[in-house]
């Protein structure tokens, strides 16, 4: 709907066009767009995914990306108690329990509020709600913090240093600076790390079923590639689709949950047991999967329009990084159980902190930090 | 088949959705036979209720390849057009799920002339001088 404002607002300057991919497949590939949202200025990419309101406006002027936009007219308040990073279920009970505390908050959101869950079609294990699509309860909780807190949704936060006791946060809206942090990056999805993957990301390698598969819908032949929960979860939603699924996994057993399995089994879903991916190829979108049997090492060409990647997650721990926090071997953030990391006034809560990856340890993370934080702040213990 | 589509509830709160619009607004819609048979069944039957719903939606029906649509430079099927006399505003593809609310949505800020965008942002586009085409990819899901 920003670009239909603009195409009102500046009639004579900007034309919008709403590009619908599953009936305009040539234009989806030509633009690499088989991933969406994605929206260009003229020829060029300006954003995948949602972006705010003045970072759209400012790229259709710029007619680029962009990462920065300076605020117009109207100086924000820049000070703050906590800077949540990232708007998953940890940061924004952070923020809401922060607020509630009486400390002043903000949420820093990358990419889209509500991070992994987002991409959930329906979660059955967060207790009080029954059965709920991922995005419905995205919205429940981001309204309940909303009430208190602020979201700055398509904003990154480039770099945290210390500063005076406190911190300063370079972000895409300028330089903030706050008492106490809380990181709740999370962790995305793995990469398989196939010939081919990175060529043909967004033409039909996909980390995202509930995203992409409306795409390869109706007889489609797609495949899988994983054994856990989100693996079959994705596989189970393209078969309700009416895609032709193949689960590759490269074990003899899957790691998902009991009910998941059984479900896939009673789908007659065909799964390659010790099998992994060689290369995924095609001339412009995919078109063939190579794959191996662990065991006989015989290779064997798979025709697919699709490969759908669900092998694991990996944190985002590039603000951790540069902090020098203790990180596990995997890269997750090292905390106690009062979700304090190794630099006094930074919290961690969430996927990034590794562990059971779950929207209720996400959130109870994200409160025990945000209590801690209104503790620390007024005791300090490292100063005893 | 249609009362699925768009059920009595829906009609009324876009009724109620349409009460503020203030200008006619034109939505042109073109369709060929053979490509994308489904979509533009649901696009045809998605704008004909539409203008049922308030008086000042006028839609009118084309084929991809008459005089009106070399006219509007339109060659994909289902395509739709709003206030295309006034504005560059273009649906490529069936306005299903969460289009099918941002096409209602430019419906009424085409004929009210009040957008969504912040006084900020209106601010910040008078920076811009030259001409933009933007295009957004969707899927329904």
């Amino acid at each position: 709907m920003l670009a239909t404002s603009t195409a009102i607002e500046k009639k004579d300057l900007v034309s919008a066009e709403v590009i619908e991919i599953y009936e305009n497949k040539d234009l989806a590939e030509k633009y690499a767009a088989m991933a969406v949202p994605k929206t260009f200025v003229g020829e060029t990419l300006v954003s995948s995914g949602l972006q705010p309101e003045d970072f759209f406006v400012e790229s259709l002027i710029e007619e680029k990306a962009v990462e920065y936009v300076m605020p117009e007219g109207r100086e924000e308040l820049k000070d703050y108690d906590i800077v949540v990073i990232g708007g998953g279920p940890a940061g924004l009970t952070a923020a809401l329990y922060a607020e509630r505390s009486g400390l002043k908050s903000i949420i820093f959101e990358k990419a889209n509020v509500g991070g992994q869950i987002t991409i959930t079609p329906v979660v059955e294990n967060y207790p009080g709600v029954g059965s709920m699509a991922g995005k419905t309860l995205v919205e429940l909780m981001a309204n309940q913090t909303m009430e208190y807190s602020s979201i700055l949704q398509g904003v990154g936060v480039a770099d945290v240093k210390k500063k005076d006791g406190g911190f300063e946060i370079s972000t895409g809206r300028g330089i903030y600076n706050a008492k106490a942090i809380v990181i709740a990056t999370g962790a995305g999805s793995k990469k398989l790390n196939a010939a081919g993957e990175d060529k043909l990301a967004g033409r039909g390698v996909s980390y995202c079923a509930t995203c992409d598969g409306y795409l390869f819908k109706d007889g489609k032949s797609v495949i899988v590639v994983g054994g856990g929960n989100s693996a079959l979860t994705d596989a189970l939603y393209l078969d309700s689709l009416g895609s032709h699924v193949t689960i590759v996994h490269r074990r003899d057993a899957f790691r998902a949950e009991e009910r998941l399995q059984q479900s896939v089994f009673q789908r007659n879903i065909p799964i390659l047991w010790n099998t992994v991916v060689k290369e995924v190829s095609g001339d412009k979108v995919v078109e063939k999967v190579m794959v191996e049997d662990t065991k006989t090492q015989q290779t064997n060409a798979i025709k697919a329009e699709a490969v759908f990647i669900a092998i694991g997650y990996e944190p985002y721990n590039e603000i951790a990084t540069k902090l020098g926090l203790n990180m596990d071997e995997e890269g997750y953030i090292k905390v106690d159980d009062k979700m304090r990391t190794s630099m006094p006034l930074v919290y961690a809560a969430g996927d990034i902190t590794g562990g059971v990856k779950q929207i209720v340890t996400a959130v109870s993370q994200g409160a025990v930090a945000a209590l801690t934080a209104f503790e620390d702040i007024a005791n300090p213990y490292w100063k005893k | 088949m249609e009362k699925k589509l768009i059920t009595e509830d829906i009609k009324d709160a876009l009724r109620d959705a349409f009460k503020d619009l203030k200008d006619e607004v034109s939505v042109e819609v073109y369709t060929k036979i053979g490509v994308n048979d489904m979509f533009n069944d649901i696009t045809v039957e998605f704008m004909k209720t539409m203008s049922e719903l308030n008086d000042k939606i006028k839609t009118g029906f084309y084929t991809i390849g008459d005089e009106t649509s070399k006219r509007r430079n339109v060659k994909r099927s289902p395509t739709v057009l709003i206030g295309p006399d006034k504005y560059n505003i273009r649906y490529t593809g069936a306005p299903l799920g969460e289009e099918g609310r941002s096409l209602i949505m430019s419906i009424i800020m085409a004929s009210t002339g009040q957008t969504i965008l912040s006084a900020e942002s209106k601010k910040r586009l008078n920076r811009l001088k030259d001409k933009r085409h933007v295009r957004v990819f969707v899927s329904p899901t």
